[in-house]
């Protein structure tokens, strides 16, 4: 599961107020290589919630990875954006498309239930108890 | 500028829509809809021969023409006509600064025989190559790397051809290769060189239709819900997009066959960037955070519609014995639950599936997923889709699955934002939908439509009425079938004894067959056994049925054995006078083995 999912999630289990944003535990995690594509990240840095985010790569031990505030589209855009090593954008694609985590867990901030993510693939289904009608 | 577009001859449905597609894929927004499509005279619509207008300059055509899966090819027409003679002329009057271009002494060329419809021999193919001597071609022939392809391409007006009406008139093309489909790609992602797939898996050139009319390419998002073993991901993929799905069964997304067989494989396989994220999620019960929107590019699914694999969402009502309340989950437990799932109905499913993509949609998004229709008596109805006020249908290709069912894909786009008022009528239009195809959206009902038996005469001559009510005499078919059993196993104990004593073939009224006459009469009597049917209990008729059934193979078994012992001694006794050279034995002996695979049905078609 990479980040970008983890801003898109949230806990949909009976009693959650908006079951946003999940708190990430994270056991093991690692970094799959991926291709930067700024168009993409330009399209989607608007529809992310930024602090979601930042609190993700801190939740990760990785505290500096990302700015308090999300970069513009300037710098996104900026010439040679996509090629410099640290700059603004490779960050955000190393945050959003490469971290990926293997095993941990979701936890709903509202009402504490977990939902683990096993191999990579993070089990959203909800008991037949917790369904809201 | 007009080029001729010719098809691969297959999948007629879909092949104008992917090239629309194809045009706003790569022409930008509103290209699809001014493409522009003529036949050429005499012309079926099925006809693999059309002729488009595409809004761009030619490399907008061969872009078009080499991510396609069934154009064969784009050309620019240098004229055509009925007869050779007609096609000279049209050649000639096509524009020099047109031809010449593409003549020009230090170019390589070659020139292509095609035909639909009808063999053009390689003699043939060099005549008719020769007789292009009025082209001034000044360039050098090179069959492996030409510079400019040209084709010459022939319909003929012979009979009906590849299933289409006849053609009135032949028609033979002159054009020069603009573009033309990679095919390719097919051998290396079939299904059944892929490592991991399911029953449902996709076909790879069908997923590849799909990619192409949601638009797949780098830099968008694409997003299956019912994602399975991925074979729709990895079509897009392929072009280039990145991709997401989900899925509610957790073995299939996340366990897969092993290790080494699961959907990251599928991905590796092909050495394709694997999906960003695969979840386990219930798209009735969607986990996106509130607030989300408008963040995918494409949804792109086969929905599981009930026929070979029914959808499932989560909230089964399990009531443990004794218990009134639905299940509660014991909270040692919870880690390791599984919980049980409900039917989905297709209604359902396609309401949930609108309402995600009316929401996660980008505007200008496509919506592309197969629908389930109905035909009768071997034709489509005018079959009426899913809508939605945020989406415009621009695509529907049918695909004919069998007499009783096609699937459709349909392909949205997405014009108008999701709002709350929008909710409401799409709520609205989703009740009517429903109430109009109540017949089919409901869980089960489109499998039975399908795989029910065929609705076809009763034993007398009698359509059924009722279709639904259940065969009654099930006891008949099972007799049927053990019946035919004892009789292939006479049969076959019959060529092997025939075989070691070579004896003649039985004669057609051999008494060891009796008991099919039996048989038959029983079998011919059923009208009057259905008229008293009704007043007996069913369960005493059956019992009855298999009692008399039973009584007859026991019978029967006995009189074969015994017979078959008679015929032992009947062949042991024909073969003392015979004292024949062996020559003689093979003639006559050569009819037996053909004697024995006709004789059941000699018998069956004696019977009046």
């Amino acid at each position: 599961m990479r980040l970008l999912t983890h801003n898109m999630l949230a806990s949909n289990a009976r009693g959650a107020v908006t079951g946003y944003p999940l708190k990430l535990q994270v056991v093991k995690w690692s970094t799959k290589e991926v291709e930067p594509n700024a168009d993409f990240l330009r399209g989607i840095l608007p529809k992310l919630d930024w602090p979601a985010l930042v609190a993700a790569t801190h939740a990760l031990g990785l505290p500096e990875l990302l700015p308090e505030t999300p970069p513009t589209d300037a710098e996104l855009s900026a010439e040679g954006a996509a090629e410099e090593e640290g700059g603004p954008l490779r960050r955000l694609h190393r945050a959003l498309l490469e971290i990926h985590i293997e095993e941990g867990t979701l936890v709903c901030p509202d009402t504490e239930r977990c939902f683990p993510i096993s191999r990579g693939v993070p089990n959203m289904l909800l008991h037949e108890d917790e369904v809201r009608n | 500028m007009w080029y001729l577009c010719v098809f691969y001859h297959r999948l007629l449905d879909y092949r104008r829509p992917e090239v629309q597609a194809l045009a706003e894929l790569f022409g930008g927004p509103g290209a699809g809809e001014a493409v522009e499509w003529r036949m050429p005279e005499n012309h079926h619509a099925d006809s693999p021969f059309h002729i488009v207008r595409l809004p761009g300059d030619e490399r907008l055509a061969a872009q078009i023409a080499n991510r396609s899966l069934l154009v064969k090819g784009i050309y620019e027409l240098w004229g055509h006509g009925a007869t050779y003679e007609e096609l000279e002329k049209a050649v000639r009057e096509y524009p020099e600064e047109r031809k010449l271009p593409y003549l020009t002494p230090e170019s390589t060329f070659k020139i292509v025989v095609d035909s639909f419809g009808k063999v053009i021999s390689f003699p043939e193919q060099n005549e008719i190559i020769k007789s292009l001597t009025y082209i001034p071609f000044k360039g050098r022939v090179n069959l492996k790397k030409p510079d400019h392809k040209f084709f010459v391409m022939e319909t003929d007006d012979y009979g009906c051809n590849n299933g289409l009406p006849p053609v009135v008139q032949r028609t033979t093309f002159f054009g020069r290769e603009v573009g033309a489909a990679d095919r390719h790609l097919l051998p290396t992602y079939q299904l059944k060189s892929r490592k991991y797939i399911g029953p449902t898996a996709m076909d790879a050139e069908m997923a590849f239709l799909m990619a192409n009319q949601g638009l797949a390419r780098p830099g968008k998002l694409v997003y299956d819900p019912f994602v399975g073993t991925g074979s729709i991901l990895v079509a897009a993929a392929h072009f280039g997009a990145m991709t997401m799905g989900a899925d509610i069964d957790i073995r299939v997304v996340r366990d897969g066959r092993g290790p080494d067989c699961n959907i990251w494989s599928n991905f590796e396989q092909y050495k394709l960037p694997e999906p960003l994220c695969v979840l386990r999620a219930d798209n009735n019960v969607p986990p996106w955070r509130p607030g989300l929107k408008e963040i995918f590019d494409a949804i792109i699914c086969d929905p599981p519609y009930g026929v070979r694999a029914g959808g499932r969402k989560s909230g089964g009502r399990k009531l443990i014995k004794g218990t009134v309340a639905p299940y509660t989950v014991p909270d040692e437990k919870r880690d390791s639950h599984i919980p049980s799932t409900a039917p989905y109905s297709l209604a359902e499913c396609v309401h949930d599936l609108l309402h995600l993509a009316a929401r996660m949609l980008v505007m200008g998004g496509r919506l592309v997923f197969f629908f389930p229709v109905v035909r009768e008596d071997g034709a489509t109805n005018l079959a009426k889709y899913p809508e939605h006020p945020c989406f415009k249908l621009i695509a529907t290709c049918e695909q004919i699955l069998s007499m009783r069912y096609s699937r459709v894909l349909l392909t949205m786009v997405k014009v108008g934002p999701y709002t709350v008022e929008v909710e409401k009528e799409a709520e609205q239009r989703h009740r009517e939908f429903r109430e109009n195809h109540h017949k089919w959206m409901e869980e089960g009902n489109l499998h039975s439509a399908v795989f029910s038996p065929a609705a076809g005469q009763a034993a007398d001559g009698k359509p059924f009425i009722d279709r639904d009510s259940k065969p009654k005499y099930r006891g008949n078919n099972v007799l049927e079938k053990r019946s035919k059993e004892i009789t292939n196993k006479l049969l076959l104990e019959e060529a092997v004894l025939r075989r070691s004593t070579r004896v003649r073939a039985q004669p057609r009224d051999n008494p060891s067959m009796a008991f099919l006459n039996r048989r038959c009469t029983w079998r011919r009597a059923p009208s009057a056994r259905a008229r008293q049917a009704p007043r007996r209990a069913d369960g005493s008729e059956n019992t009855a049925a298999i009692a008399g059934g039973l009584a007859l193979i026991f019978a029967a078994a006995a009189v074969s054995s015994i017979l078959i012992q008679v015929s032992k001694n009947h062949a042991s006794r024909r073969r003392r006078p015979a004292r024949r050279s062996a020559t003689t034995y093979v003639a006559k002996f050569q009819p037996a083995p053909a004697a024995l695979s006709r004789g059941p049905d000699r018998r069956r078609r004696a019977r009046p």
